[in-house]
């Protein structure tokens, strides 16, 4: 899903694609889903991006 | 004035349509001078003026026709006596409508009408309601000279071949109402009048009604002036005493009926004159298929169990929920509030959805509440929002008659929408030029006197790269609205689209190799649709239940901003929704992260006038999805559901996922109707009241808000948002609305786009189309006109969004080499609960296969053969339809049937933004089989089991 | 090598034109094939260098070539028939080959419309309202202001339609026209096409003109460049009288069932698939090259009678001894066609009544024989002159049973839209054979739940009152005039001849 997320997003490029994917994922997942996500190293390079952008914005 | 039931009488008809002009014209009718827009008929100025002239021919739904030659009248300096419905009135024109000559004239009319009718008119079924006889009285006809010897048409046989109406040739006047009422309104052309002469009869083209092209839209009958075409419900009842005004609850039309009853006993539905969504026109469910509400499946007692393997047990609204209540404490004790959920049904009124969604909210204190929006128009909702600024259509339906040019996109309107496309075939008729992008040859692609320009036949999930080609024709051809860009649209966001579009791997040469469509094809399609002056688009579930549905609906509306087609009448962005009031479970916060008129939950202010109204504090975080509690739901951490009318085992895609997380839950509590395919797995089953028994407003496709009336006492005794707010206060929350109007209210209250709605004000006006607030206190039939809605930054100016074309990962490969695309037929209404519940079923039994013929003979296949269709998530079988309205290497079926499950076949794949499921694209291979798969075997006994009943004690 | 002209025109070829052609050719002559003088008794007529035989067969050939044959006429030029005419419309009859653009452009063929090309839309237009022209299918509305009202309309698409459906009894000079002059009515549509701005055009022969239909559609191919940038198109009927009746013959061309439309709208504004459109008859549009010629519309204005101006092409036919066209300026009796040119019957008996303008047409007794030819004079007497149709009757012929096949007609032909021709024909021809027998009693009327029924029979005078009150509703209540005429040869019957009616 995260994967898919950021495919969509990644036209926008590197880190823009990033933020957005994030702002996405904000908006629309719920917190628990989010932290569920655990090691998201596999995730595309956007997506893993995205979600290292989440954690620190807590 | 419409909140009072009506005592019965036919709706005003004035003769002829009413003529728009800005020029008046006076005249005199019998001395009285009056004054009429030109292009009126002499005898509508007449009816106006409130002097009827007698008539058969002419009704004001349809062209003055001139043929029963009733209504002849006198006018000065005219010679002879013309028809007063196909004479046009004239400044200063002097006319007379009764003298001794007309009075003879039209009674020697009469007579000669009359010398070929039955004469027993007190036993007939249209026995004070036929307006033969109101005419035969106006003209004081009292004998047929001609005695009743003569050639007659006496003894023609009826037709009763269709299940809701009849044909009676021997009551037929050959007034032609019928047929220019198929082809003038429908748009279906199914009647003609065969032979000539005092031979001519009314024919279904030489066929019987049920063997015809007729597809029972109910509007010949209502335009019969006679018994001749009539509700056989007329005739088993008599004529009805009063009349209800309300709202259809099939799809997102939003057709207006007059619910027409003997005390608590409907009678007909006939469609509503003055419905602005139909204008008095209607479709084979809402006209026909109401008989699901008194079926003997209908459940009307509460029932729990403690297992879902165990049979139910009936028992009275109080131990019920009583049951449930302290089961949702009992888990919310256990496992949180964020275990607990509820689903709002599309089906159910704007006060309805807007209970459960605030039970959810307020009561359980999570935001795990979602509506089958999710899987069907939530691109919708985000594409436009994301654009536009906000989650709905553009325009109002009559908006298609200024188009000049119709793009229908991943629609089936005649199927789906059979009433809007009515309309627009009037348009197409009238010289509009329309454009069809769909896999499969739809009727709108080649129906009687309507021809698309084009037909781009694409491959199955390529909506994308389509509308990226188009958008590249029109820009690097030069066909963009420049002037509209500048004036209305982002500028740096449309420039950074354009070069996106631009790109050569973006031509429509370029991208032939994905979507399928011929280059030259598709480039003439756009220069088409940015060359004239009005382009209007329309899509549906087609363009949604993709993967990338949200950017295809982004790339729509890039699409009608780039030519300029967004802001008036005839132009902009249409969605057609797919249930009746999917448009009000969204606007009414039915989903996890925002509340009701699109705020996002984690607004502070938004939130903030919630809890100062509701007296709690709501979870700022987004809750979960459909999908996401059925995951949630296996992994322990989610356990009991409220649904709220929606049957989401059946309509839901994966079946066996969706399956699989109900049986994890401890608590279900279904509130429908009847025990549908997700109650198999509840716990609780609470009976649902229907559409004509409640009170309250659904919400169509153009935002436009209509009143549904309670017609008759429910069934269960309760309407269900009284069952709602019973399942609130035996949670403990102190709910006190005493009527759903009040629910209005607070809705009103706190929802700036509702603020000027109203139950007392939609009973005065008819109808109205959100936004209505201060500034616009009369609603909007076309959004956009002078500017974008302001979005959260206050610019409220378009944006472009880079919509790339992303494939599906679901692929097309050796063992699954066909592509399936599914979609609705016209008798049936989705998951069927109220269509396979009534006559309709006679045209469409089950669930088809259709297949193209060399993909047919390729697998030893032939009409009617049952098939396997397998996909990797499933398999289920059907019987096939060999057909070339699918391209080779593409299968269609709807999912109307249970039996049939077409989604156990469907995979979990799923739009990227709103997890809107991929119904419209799997990966299937076909292969001939000799019986039901093991699946539909045993899903036949498991729903056998789980819908036993106990015997009461 | 002697050369003899022979028609073939249909009439010419029926009574044998083709095989007397062929005795001359095998007796070694040249045969040209020529347009019908409209002399029908004298059928088949050969010309041999400007004297004619007839009517002729095989067996007269050597006679006609030895010049000792009894069939001799004289100079056919000079014969009497043709010399009281004077022939604006069927000037070329008898004198050109049909299909020959020589000899069209020999006789000043194309003449009309390079001049109405040279003096342009306005100016045709105000020409043909100058000339007096009113349509010759019969209603009589005058052409110019159609053409006007078509010129004037704003729409993209326009279109000239001629009316050749030609189904009243005793007609035939559209058939004559098209089969004899057909380049005539093609220039003619040119210059409608040119004055209201139509690009298409299409001229619908009903199906019993074969031979019309391919003259037509050969003379279409031939004039093509001639005509251009309009285009016609020979479309063929179906059978049905009333698609002779403009809205009709819309529908019929757009495919649709013949069934007529109500007006307004006019055709000249939403006629052919909704757009403004002349139509005409074949008559009408074919007097136009001679109108739009040097100093034709005044010439053309100068004769006839009243309002009726120009010249009518009179179709002689029925019980008559010298039958055939004849075509003269408005304002001829009826004595004078039927007794001194038609020589009276051909029976030989005394004439009881003439039929003019069709079966729809009042039926005039010899009393009225001093009615002049002109539309409101006809008007004035109840009766019409529709195409110019003259059916002669003898003494024999029983009123009311003509009066009963007016109404057997009607209901034959009837569209069947409207109430009065649809049901009011067939309860004519009921009514009128009640009138003839004697009512019957009516068992359903007998019955006691019949409450406003009579008790008694109807007697004759009341059928005879229901048959003139049926007639007023059909002629005021009928949609198109299949209906609303069919009273007049009932009526005219009824009042003239009242002891037929029993």
């Amino acid at each position: 899903m995260a994967n898919q997320i950021a495919a969509n997003f990644a036209i926008a490029g590197g880190e823009a694609a990033a933020r957005a994917t994030a702002e996405h994922i904000r908006q629309f997942w719920n917190s628990r889903m989010i932290a569920a996500m655990g090691d998201t190293s596999g995730l595309d390079p956007i997506a893993a991006a995205a979600f290292a952008q989440l954690r620190i914005d807590g | 004035m419409l909140t009072e039931p009506q005592p019965y009488a036919p709706q005003a008809d004035f003769g002829t349509p009413e003529a728009v002009s800005e020029t008046m014209v006076a005249l005199t009718i019998d001395g009285r001078r009056l004054t009429v827009p030109a292009g009126t008929s002499v005898m509508r100025a007449a009816a106006l003026a409130g002097g009827a002239i007698p008539r058969l021919c002419a009704t004001d739904s349809l062209a003055a026709f001139g043929s029963c030659r009733l209504c002849l009248v006198e006018i000065d300096g005219m010679k002879g006596t013309p028809a007063s419905c196909t004479t046009p009135v004239a400044e200063g024109m002097a006319v007379r409508t009764q003298t001794p000559r007309l009075q003879r004239l039209r009674r020697g009319v009469m007579e000669l009408t009359i010398s070929d009718h039955p004469l027993d008119c007190l036993t007939c079924s249209a026995s004070n309601d036929c307006e033969l006889q109101d005419a035969a009285a106006q003209v004081g006809l009292r004998d047929v000279r001609y005695g009743y010897a003569g050639a007659n048409h006496l003894d023609a046989a009826a037709d009763a071949s269709n299940p809701y109406f009849a044909f009676d040739p021997a009551k037929c006047i050959v007034c032609s109402r019928c047929v220019r009422a198929c082809d003038e309104v429908q748009g279906t052309f199914a009647l003609t009048i065969a032979g000539r002469g005092f031979d001519s009869q009314v024919s279904p083209g030489g066929e019987s009604f049920l063997g015809s092209e007729c597809v029972s839209c109910g509007a010949c009958v209502a335009a019969c002036p006679t018994a001749a075409l009539e509700e056989k419900s007329i005739a088993a009842i008599g004529k009805p005493e009063r009349a209800v005004i309300t709202t259809c609850a099939y799809c997102g039309v939003g057709c207006a009926f007059r619910a027409e009853l003997r005390g608590e006993q409907l009678v007909r539905m006939v469609p509503w004159k003055d419905g602005k969504a139909n204008h008095g026109h209607s479709c084979v469910k809402g006209r026909f298929a109401w008989g699901y509400a008194h079926h003997r499946d209908r459940i009307t007692t509460p029932m729990i169990r403690e297992r879902i393997d165990q049979p139910w047990r009936e028992v009275g609204w109080d131990e019920a929920l009583g049951f449930a209540a302290a089961r949702l404490k009992e888990i919310k004790a256990r496992h949180g509030a964020q275990a607990l959920g509820g689903i709002t049904s599309s089906r159910c009124t704007n006060e309805e959805t807007f209970l459960v969604q605030k039970l959810v909210r307020a009561g359980f204190g999570s935001n795990n509440v979602d509506t089958c929006a999710r899987v069907c128009h939530s691109p919708t909702g985000y594409g436009l929002k994301a654009t536009f600024g906000t989650s709905a259509g553009t325009q109002d339906f009559d908006s298609v008659m200024a188009a000049d040019v119709i793009l229908v996109i991943g629609a089936n309107p005649t199927d789906a929408h059979p009433v809007f496309a009515s309309r627009l075939k009037q348009r197409l008729r009238q010289g509009a030029k329309l454009i069809v992008v769909d896999p499969r040859r739809i009727d709108l692609v080649r129906s009687p006197h309507v021809a698309a320009a084009h037909h781009l036949a694409l491959q199955p999930g390529t909506n994308v790269a389509v509308l990226t080609a188009m958008a590249h024709v029109i820009v690097t051809e030069g066909l963009v609205d420049e002037g509209f860009i500048a004036a209305r649209c982002e500028r740096d966001e449309y420039q950074d689209w354009a070069r996106f579009v631009c790109e050569p791997r973006h031509s429509p040469e370029a991208l032939a190799a994905v979507t399928r469509v011929p280059a030259g094809d598709l480039r003439a399609a756009a220069r088409l649709f940015a060359s004239q002056r009005n382009g209007a688009i329309y899509y549906g579930l087609g363009v949604t239940e993709h993967s990338q549905g949200s950017s295809t609906v982004m790339a729509i509306a890039n699409l009608a901003m780039a030519t300029g087609n967004i802001g008036r009448a005839g132009v902009g962005v249409n969605p057609l929704r797919g249930q009746n009031n999917v448009q009000g479970a969204c606007d009414m916060g039915s989903f996890p992260h925002e509340l009701s008129g699109y705020r996002h939950i984690s607004d502070g202010a938004t939130r903030a006038l919630f809890e100062k109204d509701w007296g709690v504090a709501l979870d700022p975080d987004p809750g979960l999805r459909i999908p996401d509690m059925l995951d949630a739901a296996r992994d322990g951490s989610f356990r009991a559901l409220y649904i709220q009318g929606e049957d989401i085992l059946q309509s839901d895609p994966d079946t066996h996922h969706v399956a699989a997380g109900l049986a994890a839950m401890e608590c279900v509590i279904v509130h429908d109707l009847f025990l549908n395919e997700t109650a198999s797995y509840a716990h609780v089953f609470l009976p649902g009241s229907s559409f004509l028994e409640k009170t309250g407003t659904f919400t169509n496709a153009e935002r436009r808000i209509q009143m549904v009336r309670r017609v008759m006492t429910p069934a269960n005794g309760l309407e269900d948002w009284e069952v709602t707010q019973a399942l609130a206060r035996a949670l403990g929350l102190d709910w006190r609305y005493d009527s759903s109007a009040a629910i209005m209210d607070e809705i009103a209250r706190l929802t700036p786009s509702f603020a000027g709605v109203s139950h007392e004000r939609l009973d005065a006006e008819g109808s109205l189309q959100w936004p209505v607030d201060a500034a616009h206190p009369d609603g909007s039939p076309v959004m956009h006109v002078d500017g974008f809605v302001p979005g959260p930054n206050g610019k409220g100016r378009g944006k472009f969004v880079v919509t790339d074309y992303i494939p599906t990962d679901e692929r097309t490969g050796l063992r699954f080499p066909l592509l399936l695309t599914t979609g609705r037929i016209l008798s049936q209404y989705n998951v069927g609960a109220q269509t396979r519940r009534t006559d309709n079923s006679i045209w469409h039994e089950e669930d088809l296969l259709e297949i193209h013929p060399t993909d047919a003979e390729s697998r030893g296949l032939a009409e009617g053969d049952r098939a396997r269709l397998a996909s990797r998530t499933g398999e289920t079988t059907l019987r096939v339809h060999v057909t070339e309205r699918v391209a080779p290497g593409v299968v269609y079926t709807t999912f109307h049937h249970p039996a049939t499950q077409a989604n156990v076949v469907t995979t979990d794949y799923s739009d990227w933004a709103t997890n809107c499921p991929e119904y419209k694209v799997t990966a299937v291979q076909v292969t001939p089989s000799n019986g039901p798969s093991a699946w539909q075997e045993d899903y036949a006994d498991l729903t056998a089991r789980a819908r036993r009943i106990a015997p009461a004690a | 090598m002697t050369t003899v002209r022979i028609s073939d025109d249909a009439l010419a070829r029926a009574c044998g034109a083709d095989a007397l052609a062929q005795a001359f050719a095998v007796a070694g002559c040249t045969v040209e094939r020529v347009s019908s003088w409209g002399m029908h008794w004298l059928e088949p007529l050969v010309e041999v260098d400007g004297l004619g035989f007839g009517p002729a067969t095989a067996a007269d050939v050597p006679g006609i070539l030895a010049g000792l044959s009894d069939k001799a006429i004289g100079r056919i030029g000079e014969h009497r028939f043709l010399a009281r005419q004077q022939r604006l419309t069927f000037a070329r009859a008898g004198r050109t080959r049909p299909l020959s653009l020589g000899d069209y452009a020999a006789t000043h063929g194309w003449e009309g419309l390079a001049r109405a090309r040279a003096i342009g839309p306005q100016a045709i237009i105000a020409e043909v309202i100058a000339s007096g022209l009113r349509g010759r299918g019969g209603a009589g509305f005058p052409a110019g202001i159609k053409l006007r009202t078509v010129a004037e309309a704003q729409a993209p698409r326009k279109f000239v339609v001629c009316n050749a459906d030609e189904g009243d009894s005793g007609t035939f000079a559209d058939r004559m026209l098209m089969e004899g002059d057909p380049f005539a009515l093609i220039e003619g549509m040119a210059i409608a096409a040119h004055a209201v701005g139509a690009e298409a055009g299409y001229v619908y022969v009903r199906s019993e003109y074969p031979h019309a239909v391919a003259k037509m559609r050969a003379a279409c191919t031939l004039a093509a460049p001639r005509i251009a940038p309009l285009h016609i198109e020979v479309r063929v009927g179906a059978g049905a009288y009333v698609c002779g009746e403009e809205t009709s013959l819309l529908n019929s061309l757009e495919g649709k069932r013949g069934e007529v439309r109500a007006k307004p709208p006019l055709p000249a504004l939403a006629g052919l698939f909704g757009c403004p459109t002349v139509v005409n008859n074949v008559l009408t549009l074919a007097a136009l090259p001679h109108i739009l010629s040097e100093g034709g519309a005044a010439h053309y204005a100068g004769l006839g009678h009243g309002r009726s101006r120009g010249t009518m092409p009179i179709q002689l036919a029925g019980n008559i001894r010298h039958g055939g066209l004849f075509e003269v300026p408005f304002g001829i009796t009826l004595d004078e066609l039927v007794n001194t040119i038609g020589g009276g019957t051909a029976s030989g008996r005394a004439v009881k009544a003439v039929q003019v303008g069709g079966p729809l047409g009042a039926y005039i007794p010899p009393s009225r024989f001093d009615l002049p030819f002109d539309y409101e004079a006809y008007a004035a007497a109840d009766a019409l002159i529709g195409h110019g149709g003259v059916v002669v009757f003898d003494e024999r012929v029983d009123m009311a049973r003509m009066a009963r096949f007016a109404m057997e007609f009607c209901a034959a032909e009837s569209c069947g839209k409207c109430t009065p021709c649809r049901i009011g024909s067939t309860r004519g021809v009921e009514l009128l054979d009640r009138i003839a027998t004697g009512a019957a009693p009516d068992a359903l009327a007998a019955l006691p739940q019949m409450r406003n029924a009579p008790r008694g029979l109807r007697g004759r005078a009341d059928d005879i009152a229901l048959l003139e009150e049926l007639c007023e509703t059909m002629q005021y209540g009928s949609l198109c005039a299949l209906g609303g005429f069919t009273p007049f040869p009932v009526l005219s019957a009824l009042r003239h001849w009242p002891q037929d009616f029993g």
